[in-house]
């Protein structure tokens, strides 16, 4: 997973033009190697007993069922703040299977100490085309005081 | 109507529930309990219009796109706001108590802005007119925030439609309802709208072969 | 009806039972003697015996004690429903519910009629999926009966088109309109696309509901839509206000037809002298009376819905069943032969063809004839404006603020004559339904009132219904709608 950083786009990296493009070629995924990545080390939530749970990094994305996991591989994550100061996540998620893929994501915001500044957004459903992208979008309710987020995601639910 | 009282959906079908949910009810007990639903879960009775589950999903996501206004909700005054039905049109083909969808997305809103919205009830404003009268006789003494000349007049309302597109499809018995519930804030001076916040619901299902 | 009658006898029993139980109870009071103690002693042992009496009679109820407890909380001229409504359950909810919203309509209980056509509709608009009962009427040896009643189209569009008009009469024109939108898409479901959304009067009522609401272009739309399905229906004027609907004579009849009686056909109801209405709005100098223009005719909409799925699966029964007679005849005549042929036992040929014939009897085809009996065959219309818009419109043009401002005016004394072609007939009707509550008013009347209806809805089987509460899941399913509606 990479991390944007939306000045880094304004600077000129939507600006130029790439050199060639891979066009008529479906993508292709090693999820085996997402899976296999190492946390950056960053913020995480970590159990009360620190070897009770894997960590859950923050600014991330959790996935919270393996079936999922095995489908969709997260292309990017942005984080914002908007005119009101309130935070702004988008995820691209990219559906690596011949089938459409509906999942369900919600975020949930913190501040610096990792209090929840509100509760976590309702889920909400992104309908992945197959080989295709498709976009999340969350806002926070808090504004300046929050500083870290986590979205979660799980395989849509009627 | 619309079912929203999450008591009588499960009063309606507290045995439905019973098997979906599990253990946590005897299997052999045959009785008729109401049972608590998660009101963010859709519930065990569905067809395909506006559902329980709908309200909470739609305030939510439309009181995060308004806090993310600067027009309304970053202003040094706040504004004040009218946040009623009054001006909610359903023009839909289902049947709907309004009052829930403005009455979810306000209390949702308020506790939200947290002073930085102000919202003005004309609902009862009668109740208003009432005390002020009273305290104007001399009848009961100013109460503690003093006298004002008149009531708040508001900056913003609240005016929206819900609509609907039935399709159906006879040889399947296929039901389809997009509905689509559009809320706009009208600046009450200028007339322009501030904000409009869009939530569409596309449900489909087919009832069963003998109903159809 | 004959559940009603044992249920009648059953309430008897209970009142003089409760009697009984009542002198116990004071007697108790007393110091205890043993005569005392030996007639409670009785008493709980008739107790037991009628509980017992029940049980073989009503399965697992409910008993008349409880219906009647129920029932004596609800208007006395609506009780007969209520205690069907309660008795029946799930099974005919919505039919129970439909008969009773529209007697409570008519009696001028609006908020038990509101009450009554939302728990139709509320069944209405949910899938049944998976349902045990549905799959019941689907199987070969099953009656389709054993299914809950959801009504055909015309049925469930006429439960929507009652709570329209109650939501007009409330002044809520949105909901209104949405009930008419709802029912008219009941209508579409018509096999034959030139029958789809044949119903105008619907179209025309939304446009109504629309101009009532101040919805000037939603209303015109609809009103043109309404004027191509039905060329009858004419435009209202923009100012006018009092909206009138009267229905005439006796709805549609389901009945059944073919070898097993496997096909659901509709007929004509009963003929009733009249076929038009002249209403009449307030008196002495205001008076305005003009005749009705005939807007809806609901045996067409019953008899021009086209083949349901579930006529299919009926013939699908049928012919098994007739393939089956068929064959168990030919095993009996042809086995028989075979065997004399043979010199063989003839006896076991035999045996196989009244197998067949015996299983071939198990089969059920027969159609679901639960009906709505109280609808009529033809809904009358008519528009008009009245108060402030009416006084203006014989000179000067009405100012259209005044006219559509409401509060300034009421509704008129209302009285409707019933005709037959030019000549008047003497059949007074049901008292009209009269109301404004916002801008626009509704005058509601029918030629025929359905208080002369039993309070049990004609179609049902009995057996079936008795049968289907030894479901356990059924019955829990039952004993949370009764609990919804105590």
């Amino acid at each position: 997973m990479r991390m944007y950083l939306l000045g880094a786009i304004a600077a000129g990296a939507l600006l130029a033009v790439p050199a060639q493009a891979r066009e008529n070629r479906p993508v292709k995924c090693d999820i085996g190697d997402a899976k296999r990545s190492l946390s950056a080390g960053g913020p995480a939530l970590v159990a009360n007993v620190p070897s009770a749970m894997t960590p859950i990094d923050l600014n991330a994305v959790q996935m919270t069922d393996k079936k999922l996991a095995n489908r969709v591989v997260v292309e990017g994550m942005f984080a914002r703040r908007t005119e009101t100061n309130s935070v702004e996540v988008i995820t691209r998620f990219v559906n690596c299977t011949k089938k459409t893929v509906e999942l369900d994501a919600r975020s949930s915001f913190m501040d610096e100490n990792q209090v929840p500044t509100e509760d976590s957004t309702y889920w909400k459903k992104v309908i992945l085309a197959p080989k295709a992208t498709g976009v999340y979008r969350g806002l926070s309710i808090g504004r300046d005081e929050v500083k870290y987020y986590l979205v979660e995601v799980r395989t849509s639910q009627p | 109507m619309l079912k929203l009282r999450p008591v009588a959906k499960a009063a309606i079908l507290g045995v439905g529930l019973a098997m979906v949910a599990g253990p946590a009810i005897a299997k052999k007990d045959r009785s008729h309990q109401a049972v608590d639903l998660d009101p963010d879960q859709r519930g065990v009775v569905s067809g395909v219009g506006i559902e329980g589950q709908d309200l909470g999903r739609m305030a939510d996501q439309m009181v995060r796109d308004l806090m993310a206004n600067p027009e309304i909700s970053n202003r040094a005054t706040p504004p004040r706001i009218i946040l009623d039905s009054s001006d909610l049109r359903n023009q839909s083909s289902q049947r709907i108590d309004k009052d829930i969808i403005t009455d979810e997305l306000r209390g949702k809103l308020m506790g939200a802005a947290r002073g930085k919205m102000r919202f003005v009830s004309r609902e009862f404003i009668a109740a208003v007119e009432q005390e002020r009268a009273l305290k104007r006789d001399g009848v009961v003494d100013s109460g503690t925030t003093g006298l004002t000349r008149a009531t708040a007049g508001a900056d913003y309302k609240l005016v929206g439609k819900i609509t609907s597109l039935d399709s159906r499809n006879n040889d399947t018995g296929m039901q389809e309802r997009l509905t689509v519930i559009s809320l706009e804030m009208l600046d009450l001076e200028y007339g322009t709208l501030v904000w409009n916040g869009t939530y569409k619901i596309r449900r489909a299902g087919a009832d069963d072969v003998v109903y159809r | 009806m004959k559940t009603i009658h044992r249920l009648a006898t059953g309430i008897a029993a209970f009142s003089l039972l409760s009697l009984a139980s009542a002198v116990v109870a004071q007697d108790a009071a007393a110091p205890v003697d043993p005569a005392a103690a030996k007639a409670a002693k009785a008493a709980a042992k008739a107790r037991a015996k009628q509980v017992a009496a029940w049980k073989a009679q009503y399965g697992p109820g409910p008993y008349p004690d409880e219906v009647e407890a129920f029932a004596q909380t609800r208007q006395e001229e609506l009780r007969g429903y209520y205690r069907t409504l309660y008795y029946d359950g799930e099974h005919n909810a919505v039919l129970n519910y439909e008969r009773l919203g529209l007697l409570s309509m008519e009696l001028g209980y609006y908020a038990d009629a509101e009450k009554a056509f939302d728990g139709a509709l509320d069944r209405i608009e949910a899938f049944y999926n998976k349902d045990k009962q549905a799959e019941k009427a689907t199987s070969a040896t099953r009656l389709e009966v054993n299914k809950d009643f959801k009504g055909e189209p015309y049925e469930r569009a006429m439960a929507y088109y009652y709570r329209g008009l109650l939501y007009l009469r409330k002044g809520d024109y949105d909901n209104a309109r949405a009930s008419f939108k709802a029912a008219e898409y009941q209508d579409t479901v018509a096999g034959d696309e030139s029958f789809q959304s044949d119903f105008a009067l619907l179209t025309f009522l939304q446009g109504w509901a629309s101009q009532c609401a101040g919805d000037g272009s939603q209303a015109a739309d609809a009103f043109e839509q309404a004027a191509k399905i039905d060329p009858k229906l004419k435009v209202p004027g923009p100012n006018d206000n009092v909206l009138v609907l009267t229905e005439l004579g006796i709805g549609p009849v389901k009945a059944t037809d073919g070898q097993y009686q496997e096909k659901l056909v509709f007929r004509p109801g009963a003929a009733m002298p009249e076929n038009g209405a002249i209403v009449t709005l307030g008196s002495g100098k205001t008076t305005r009376a003009w005749p009705l223009t005939p807007a809806a005719d609901i045996y067409t909409q019953a008899s021009t819905r086209g083949g349901r799925a579930i006529d299919g699966i009926l013939d699908g029964k049928a012919q098994f069943k007739s393939g089956l007679e068929t064959t168990s005849a030919l095993a009996t005549t042809v086995g028989s032969t075979f065997a004399q042929q043979m010199g063989g036992n003839a006896l076991y040929a035999q045996g196989i063809g009244a197998a067949l014939s015996m299983f071939s009897k198990s089969v059920r085809p027969t159609a679901d004839t639960r009906m709505w009996d109280g609808l009529p065959s033809t809904i009358m219309v008519g528009t008009t404006r009245w108060g402030a818009a009416s006084a203006a419109a014989k000179g000067k043009k009405a100012p259209p603020k005044a006219a559509l401002s409401g509060g300034d005016w009421s509704m008129p004394s209302v009285s409707m004559t019933y005709r037959q072609d030019d000549n008047a007939l003497d059949l007074a009707g049901t008292k009209p339904m009269s109301a404004s509550a916002g801008k626009c008013g509704i005058v509601w009347a029918r030629s025929r009132s359905v208080s002369a209806l039993p309070p049990e809805a004609p179609g049902n089987n009995a057996k079936i219904a008795l049968a289907r509460k030894r479901d356990k899941d059924v019955w829990a399913k039952d004993e949370a709608f009764r609990a919804k509606l105590r």
